[in-house]
This record gives C-alpha cells, sequence and structure tokens, in this order.
C-alpha cells in the first residue's frame, strides 16, 4: 500500500535546506517518545473517529486500520499493517510502546483489522474521503526556485488556493460539511470529508468525486476547456485569479509578468491568431511602459476581450475561425489553472482501503507536527511556524503555572494550542454534536415504533 | 424460480401461454430487479435462453460490424419479437444470468450486450418517456420551474450537449447515481445532486441497471449448485460456450457480393491494398502464412464468402507445400467460421486491429500495407493498380505523416471517383475496417456500371488483367529489407 509518505522517503536528500532548523535535533526517537507519551491528542483521535458521541457503538473505532512504520534499528524501517485498537488507552499503550515514526490510518473494515486473518469476508465498509495535494506537482510551476520537497512561502501560495478551491467544491457541489484539512508535516496538505455520506462512498464514487475535480493540465495530456466553463470551474476561476494575480504574476511571487523574458515566453503560449496581434503588440508595448505586472494582465485581457471576445472586432471575421477563437478566450482561463489550479493526487483518494497519513503525528525529516489547518484562515497559515519537536520540548519546560489551579493538557502549555483548539471548535465539536441529534432523532423512531406495541 | 420436468403444454407459462409469443408494443421495461417464481418446464428454460441469446449476438455483431443504427431495427425486431411477452423476457434473463455468470469473460460480455439491449429499448421507445419514467432510481425528482429559473445560468454552463438555448426538463438525483455524468462534468451538480437533464435519462437507467448487474454476476458466481439446477447444469455450460446459434448475419453480406471460389480475384478492385496484397501474394505465392490466412481469411468471410466456398478456394489455391489440405488447413479455416475449438465466430480484422496487432516480418504478406510497408513499396503497389504517381500523391502524403487510414481513405477515393455523391454508397466506414471499403466499393461498382453485377462489363477483365500482371509482378517487388 502506498502512501504519501513513501513518496516523502525518496526525496528525503534535499531536504537539508528547507529550513534553517532542521537536522537531527528536530527529530529522534527520545523528542518522538516525549511527544507520544505527553503531547499527541488521543482523545481527539478516538473522539472523531469513533463517531459515536453517545458511547453507544464502539465497533467503528475498533474496526479501523491503524498502520505504524518503526525503526528498530536506523536506517532499517518496518511497516505493520492492520493493527487495531478497542479502546483510546490501548491506542495510546501501542503508539507510546513501539513508537512509530509514522502512523498511517486506513478504512473502517466489517471485523476488527487484527482479526484479519481469521475472518473470511473480511472487507472495507466506510472510510472518509480523503484528498492529498503535494507541492512536488507543482515543479514545472513553481519559478521561486523550489523543487521537490523543498518548499517556501512563495510556492505555499498554491496550497492556500488549492486548499480554497477543493474546500468550496466540496461544500457546495456535494453538499459535505465535515471536513478537516491538515498540513502534511511537509511540502502539503490532506482532506479528510468525514460526512456520513462521504464515509459511505463507494470506489467508484469516490474515483467520480476525484475525476470531477481533476483537471489536466501538464503539457503533455492537456485538457482543453469547455465553454462556456462548468460553473464548478468558473467558481475556480473566480477564487483563483486574485491568488494569481497577487501571488504568481509580479516579481515577489513568480514572476509571471515580472520580466521581458518571462512575458515574452507567457505570450508565446497564446493560440497563434492571439500571439500574432495581441501578442506582438504586447511585446513591444510592455518594454516602454511602467505599468504593473496585474496592469499588464488587465491590459492583455481587455486587449484579448475587445478584439477575439463574443463581440470582438473578429466577430465577422475569416480568417479565425470558431474552434481559435474559443481556444484564445479559454486562454486567459487555462493560463490561470495551469499555475493555480489544485494538482490531486487522485490514487488516494480513489480506494477506501488507501491509507493516508495520520494528523496530528510528526513528519520525520522535518520534526513539524502534522497540524489542522483552519480553512477559514488558510492564508495565516505558514508552515514554517508549525512547532518542531524540539521547540515543543523547550516550550513544555518554560511554560509557567498561572496559578489558576486549572488543570492543563500538556498541549494547552504548547504552541499547538493554536492548532488544536480551532480544531476542537471548529470540526470536532460541530460533528459531534450533529452525530448526537441524528443518534438521538433514530433513537426516538425507534422508541415510538417499539412503543406502539 | 422453478424448473419442473413436465410438457410445455401441461404447464409452461399458463397465465398468458397463448400470448407466448405474440407481439406486445407497450411493454413496460424490465429491469431485472426481481427473480421470477413461476415453474417453468426444462424445455421452456432452454428455448427461451436460446431466443435471447440470438437477440444478445445479434446487438454484438450489429456493433462490431459497424451497421448504421437506422438499420439496426430491421435486423433485431425479427428476434425481439419473441421475447415481447415480458415473463418470457424475464426467465430468459435470468437463465442467461446462470449461464454467463461463471468466468469473468462470460460476465463482461453478457453485461454488454445486456445493457445495449437495454439502451435498444429504452432508444426504442424514445417516444414514450413514461415507459423511462417507470424505471428511473425513486430518488429522482423532477425539478421545479422555480429552481429552473434560480439555476438557469448554472444548468445552461454546466450542462454538456444542450442542444436548444431553452432549457429541457431537468431531474435532480443523489450524484452518486449518475457517477459518469459527475465524473466527465456532464452535468451541474449542487448539494450533493446531479442535475439531469430529460435527455440524458437513459444514462442513468443503464448506468444502475450495469451496475446492479455486475455485481449480481459476480454473487451469483460464487453461490454453489443447487440439486434443482443440477439437471440444467449440462445446458447451461453449452449455451455459454457453444455457438448455439447459427449465425446468418456474419456470412452474409449485406451488398450480397456472392462471392465464390471462382470470382474471388474478380474482387480485387474492390479491396483495399492489405487485401489486395495478400490476394496478389496467394496468387504468386500459392500459399499464406498463419496471420495472413486468418486476415484474409476473416475478411472473405465477412466478404460473403461461405464456409464451404472457403474451402474450396483456399484448397484450390494452395498447391505449393501442401500434401494434404483436408488435414492441414482446413481445421484452420472451419475454426474461423466458428465450426471448431472454442467455436467463436470471429469477426473479420478491423483496421485497428491490423495496424495494431503482429506486425508482419519480412516473408509475411498481412498487416496494413500504409504501416508495415515502405513508401516506395506502396507505391509500386499503387501504379500496379493503375493508379498514376499525380493520383498516388495524396495516399503518400498521409502514409508519410502516419496517418495509415486516411492514406487507405485516398486511395478509396482515387480508386472510386465521386463516391461521395454516389447513391447508396456508404463511406462511413472505410478506413476503419476493410470490410466496409470492400462493401462501399462494391456497391460504388454496381451504382456506376449501371447495376450489373460482378460478371458484366468488360472493365472487370480489365481490371483482372492489371491484377494478373500485378500479381507477377508481385515476386520481384522485395519486402522490406534493411541494406
Amino acid at each position: 500500500m502506498d502512501t504519501d509518505n513513501h513518496a516523502d522517503e525518496t526525496v528525503a536528500t534535499n531536504q537539508s535546506s528547507t529550513t534553517a532548523t532542521q537536522g537531527a535535533h528536530v527529530f529522534s526517537p527520545e523528542l518522538l517518545k516525549m511527544y507520544y507519551t505527553r503531547l499527541f491528542p488521543y482523545d481527539f483521535m478516538h473522539t472523531w473517529l469513533s463517531y459515536d458521541p453517545l458511547g453507544k457503538e464502539p465497533q467503528l473505532f475498533s474496526r479501523r486500520e491503524f498502520s505504524f512504520t518503526i525503526e528498530p534499528v536506523p536506517g532499517e524501517e518496518i511497516y505493520i499493517r492492520y493493527q487495531s485498537f478497542s479502546s483510546e488507552q490501548e491506542l495510546k499503550d501501542a503508539i507510546v510502546k513501539k513508537n512509530p515514526r509514522k502512523i498511517d490510518i486506513g478504512a473502517i473494515f466489517s471485523h476488527p483489522p487484527k482479526d484479519k486473518n481469521a475472518i473470511q469476508n473480511f472487507t472495507t465498509t466506510q472510510r472518509e474521503l480523503v484528498f492529498d495535494i503535494d507541492l512536488t506537482d507543482y515543479d514545472e510551476v513553481r519559478r521561486c526556485g523550489c523543487t521537490g520537497a523543498k518548499i517556501c512561502p512563495v510556492c505555499w501560495e498554491f496550497m492556500n488556493m488549492a486548499v480554497k478551491v477543493m474546500d468550496e467544491g466540496l461544500r457546495q457541489d456535494f453538499g459535505f460539511e465535515k471536513i478537516a484539512w491538515f498540513y502534511s508535516g511537509r511540502r502539503g496538505v490532506h482532506a479528510w470529508v468525514c460526512d456520513e455520506s462521504a464515509r459511505m462512498l463507494s470506489n467508484e464514487a469516490r474515483s467520480a468525486v476525484a475525476n470531477y475535480f481533476e483537471v489536466s493540465l501538464n503539457k503533455k495530456n492537456k485538457e482543453s476547456l469547455p465553454n462556456p466553463l462548468h460553473p464548478m470551474l468558473a467558481r475556480a476561476r473566480d477564487v483563483l485569479e486574485p491568488m494569481f494575480v497577487e501571488s504568481v504574476l509580479p516579481a515577489s511571487g513568480h514572476g509571471l509578468l515580472a520580466t521581458q523574458e518571462n512575458w515574452e515566453e507567457l505570450l508565446d503560449t497564446m493560440p497563434n491568431a492571439a500571439k500574432e496581434t495581441v501578442g506582438e503588440r504586447m511585446k513591444k508595448e510592455w518594454p516602454k511602459s511602467a505599468s504593473a505586472p496585474e496592469e499588464k494582465w488587465e491590459e492583455l485581457k481587455k486587449h484579448l476581450k475587445v478584439v477575439f471576445g463574443s463581440t470582438g472586432k473578429v466577430k465577422k471575421s475569416k480568417t479565425v475561425d470558431d474552434k481559435e477563437k474559443e481556444a484564445i478566450q479559454n486562454w486567459t482561463t487555462e493560463t490561470i489553472f495551469k499555475f493555480t489550479y489544485p494538482r490531486l493526487d487522485i490514487n488516494v483518494s480513489k480506494m477506501q482501503n488507501h491509507l493516508l497519513k495520520s494528523p496530528f503525528c510528526v513528519h520525520p525529516k522535518t520534526g513539524r507536527v502534522c497540524v489542522p489547518i483552519e480553512v477559514e484562515k488558510v492564508e495565516e497559515f505558514d508552515p514554517f511556524q508549525v512547532p518542531t519537536l524540539d521547540q515543543l520540548m523547550t516550550e513544555l519546560d518554560s511554560f509557567e503555572d498561572d496559578g489558576s489551579g486549572r488543570k492543563l493538557k500538556d498541549w494547552q502549555k504548547t504552541s499547538l494550542k493554536g492548532y488544536f483548539e480551532p480544531f476542537r471548535k471548529q470540526f470536532l465539536d460541530p460533528l459531534q454534536s450533529d452525530l448526537r441529534r441524528v443518534a438521538r432523532a433514530k433513537a426516538e423512531e425507534v422508541a415510538a415504533v417499539t412503543a406502539d406495541f | 424460480m422453478n424448473i419442473v420436468k413436465k410438457e410445455r403444454s401441461s404447464s409452461g407459462l399458463p397465465k398468458n401461454k397463448q400470448s407466448l409469443n405474440s407481439s406486445n408494443g407497450n411493454q413496460a421495461i424490465n429491469l431485472y430487479q426481481e427473480i421470477p417464481t413461476m415453474e417453468v418446464s426444462l424445455d421452456d428454460f432452454e428455448e427461451f435462453a436460446l431466443d435471447r441469446l440470438k437477440v444478445l449476438k445479434r446487438l454484438e455483431q450489429l456493433k462490431l460490424r459497424h451497421v448504421p443504427a437506422e438499420k439496426h431495427k430491421q435486423y433485431l425486431d425479427p428476434l425481439l419479437s419473441k421475447l415481447n411477452n415480458p415473463e418470457k423476457d424475464s426467465i430468459s434473463h435470468f437463465v442467461l444470468r446462470l449461464a454467463y455468470c461463471r468466468t469473468e469473460d462470460l460476465r463482461r460480455w453478457f453485461l454488454a450486450q445486456e445493457v445495449a439491449l437495454l439502451k435498444w429499448r429504452l432508444g426504442v421507445s424514445s417516444g414514450s418517456v413514461k415507459n423511462l419514467k417507470s424505471v428511473l432510481p425513486d430518488a429522482a425528482k423532477s425539478v421545479s420551474q422555480k429552481e429552473m429559473e434560480e439555476l438557469d445560468f448554472e444548468l445552461k454552463t454546466g450542462t454538456v450537449g444542450l442542444q436548444s438555448l431553452k432549457l429541457p426538463l431537468f431531474y435532480k438525483v443523489p450524484f452518486t447515481l449518475a457517477l459518469d455524468l459527475v465524473q466527465h462534468r456532464q452535468v451541474f451538480i449542487k448539494k450533493g445532486m446531479a442535475y439531469i437533464p430529460e435527455s440524458k435519462l437513459v444514462h442513468l437507467v443503464t448506468s444502475k441497471f450495469r451496475a446492479h448487474l455486475s455485481r449480481q454476476l459476480v454473487l451469483l458466481s460464487s453461490v454453489p449448485t443447487t440439486p434443482a439446477l443440477k439437471r440444467t447444469q449440462g445446458f447451461l455450460k453449452n449455451v455459454a460456450t457453444v455457438h448455439a446459434v447459427k449465425d446468418e448475419f456474419a456470412n452474409k453480406s449485406e451488398m450480397a457480393a456472392s462471392l465464390d471460389p471462382q470470382n474471388v480475384k474478380d474482387h480485387l478492385r474492390n479491396m483495399p491494398l492489405c487485401m489486395v496484397q495478400l490476394q496478389v501474394a496467394l496468387q504468386t505465392e500459392r500459399h499464406l502464412k498463419h496471420w495472413g490466412r486468418l486476415q484474409y481469411g476473416l475478411f472473405l468471410k465477412g466478404a460473403g464468402l461461405s464456409l464451404e466456398d472457403a474451402l474450396i478456394y483456399f484448397e484450390r489455391m494452395f498447391t505449393a507445400k501442401t500434401k494434404d489440405f483436408s488435414k492441414e488447413y482446413a481445421y484452420n479455416i472451419r475454426h474461423m467460421y466458428g465450426k471448431e475449438g472454442k467455436r467463436q465466430n470471429y469477426p473479420p480484422y478491423t483496421c485497428t486491429k491490423i495496424i495494431m496487432s503482429n506486425a508482419p516480418n519480412s516473408n509475411d504478406h498481412h498487416g496494413c500495407p500504409y504501416k508495415h510497408n515502405t513508401v516506395q513499396q506502396v507505391s509500386t503497389m499503387l501504379a500496379k493498380l493503375g493508379i498514376s504517381p499525380q493520383q498516388q500523391k495524396p495516399i503518400m502524403a498521409q502514409q508519410q505523416s502516419g496517418q495509415f487510414t486516411l492514406a487507405c481513405m485516398e486511395h478509396f477515393k482515387v480508386a472510386h471517383p465521386n463516391a461521395v455523391t454516389t447513391p447508396n454508397v456508404n463511406l462511413d466506414n472505410v478506413g476503419n475496417h476493410p470490410n466496409s471499403w470492400f462493401e462501399a466499393s462494391v456497391s460504388y461498382h454496381k451504382v456506376t456500371t449501371g447495376g450489373g453485377d460482378e460478371k458484366s462489363p468488360s472493365k472487370t477483365t480489365t481490371t483482372t488483367t492489371v491484377m494478373d500482371k500485378a500479381a507477377r509482378g508481385a515476386l520481384k517487388t522485395p519486402k522490406a529489407v534493411s541494406p
């Protein structure tokens, strides 16, 4: 079973330049043990994955697959699949004892996965719909100098854009509400869609949802966008264009329209009829003009619209056929999408039985915790501010009780608080109260029926 | 369903025995969600299944042979009329499920044909959307006028393939019932509901049917045989593997070229270059190797050469290296006609198959000349067919740009001037299928030579002479040999 973290391992060599604070001191088995013993939010995991606010049906949790990657000897990783635990305490005991470098979460099965071999019809029954988005897939459009696992604040913007588009799409188009986003600990983000309707989706339905969102924009396999744009794509464009203008065009971003070399390269990607007219004109005018990149973008769009728009000048021209005109009208959107549309690793989403790295675990290469991301404040999320293990250790050591006598959990004494509390308030509590409401309604229905007899 | 060993007269389908074979046009569409529970005699059990099998095989042939949709009715109606009784329809479906659940291949075949049948039935009754609505999933709700107005823009931009500016009726269903439409962004979706235009409702029904049947077949395959079913085991095994149906259609070419052992070579002018190459090789080398026999033999079968005639023809032609034709090759030819081995009635090769599979070696003659031969070799062959260098230009241009099937179409155009405007010449699949090339050419010559068949005109003789020359010259043409 492949997970995103296996890919992580293969690019581990060039991570040293990622941040200034990396190296052995951010991650070690001892630090990890401290984290698992004092900070890992077992209660969150258990509450969440039980989907059982009334505490009456513990099987969803106990039938969940956990899988551990342990490293008994440095450099020798062992992958243990099909672990399952019947309670929060059991989970905690196992994690503290095994001290796994990585924890993955799989599906809910028909039986506890640890009994897998004793069961004949061992099948998956539920699984959150998950998405994995990774900056390595953006290499061809990252012009900040980063490639592979290396990230910087400029290319991290792509993740903000992806989160916004996907979150909107999942909510508006599919009606999902219980969506949790997490930092993957290094150079990507994960989404866990936890609505019951999402958990129950068949593999075929998962594929359909993933394909619905996928827009293939590689040079090799480019799909042409429909004209008019499908409402999902139109909404994505409306979300993405301002961010594209702000962080892809100027020199402070990817500099797409910041230098003559770059804008000429971009103008040359236009369909021929537009390149030879508008493109040539811009190439002549822009070197003389002092306009800012975002002004250039507006100017370019305006010219294209005047010449090739539906009421444009070439309306009656025979030199540009409808197909080319459509390609020109699509070009601005295609350009925005090429740089900013979410690049999903859709294979992760397609199967119920696909493992994904557990939230709240620690990335061995960066030492950073896979913390929740508040989707409303995704622009403010800075992967370089996410606490590392050594930093958490220092924070715990230097914590001073305010003397109020309230008993605090250890994570409340650290900067994890800023990530964990919003998660509880915005995801976990609403999830619980919704489930509680549904469970009560169901119980009343049953009671009403039985009372009749 | 209980199987009883009684004569049909005493049981069968007592309720509507008399309507068993009667035509009943307004039959509701059955999605076979419920297993029939009546008693069926063994005879009926078998007969019904075979009647349905004929329909399914016919559907497959129509597809494989690219028969134009408007002609399907004439081929299907006679067979479908036998399934018009709803109970018979249902029983025959479930019997074939039993027969076709056993292997992955059988399941896939059955599933494909059953879906094709359903589509045909839904399409046939497209006048009566009523029928369709009766099989729509319960969750499908029609979209109110008010909502249509609110979502006007989204529905217009989100629905692929709308014909007019005025919106048709829409239905909304949970997106999980329209996965195909959703994943290709063919429809607008909102809060988990997919908005399906009336014209795509068929799709909902077929995809649901496909999913259901696929699951059921897999489940059924793992169910152990019950004693009650034991008596039918032999039949069920055979029905799926043996070609119980004589395939009149595959052997009867639509334009009735009436090929026989005498006139095959007169039809050279009707053949695309790949077949010319094989016929010429057959004439000169008096033998064809395995893949050549298959490609050419199946082509002739599709063109209307009967099994008996094929045996005679190939026996007559195979004089080199052949000691005992009936021992060495007859089996092979009977096999092609579905009379031996797994008894599959193999369809003639399509261009894709010829181009993509089994590239020929230097002393083979099968394959697609445009793909597998050099430009010089093709040019030489065309010249021998009397096509001038000037006329060859468009053909060569396509070959050189790797457009093998387009090159073949150019050849057709050159050899059949004004074919596009000639009545009764169907050019649809010329360039996709050698048999379509052949059929179009035959009908073209019928029209242009005034309805005469292959024996009439002196033109034929001329062509034949050219061909014979070509045949003689072919030996001198070097095959692709690298220097």
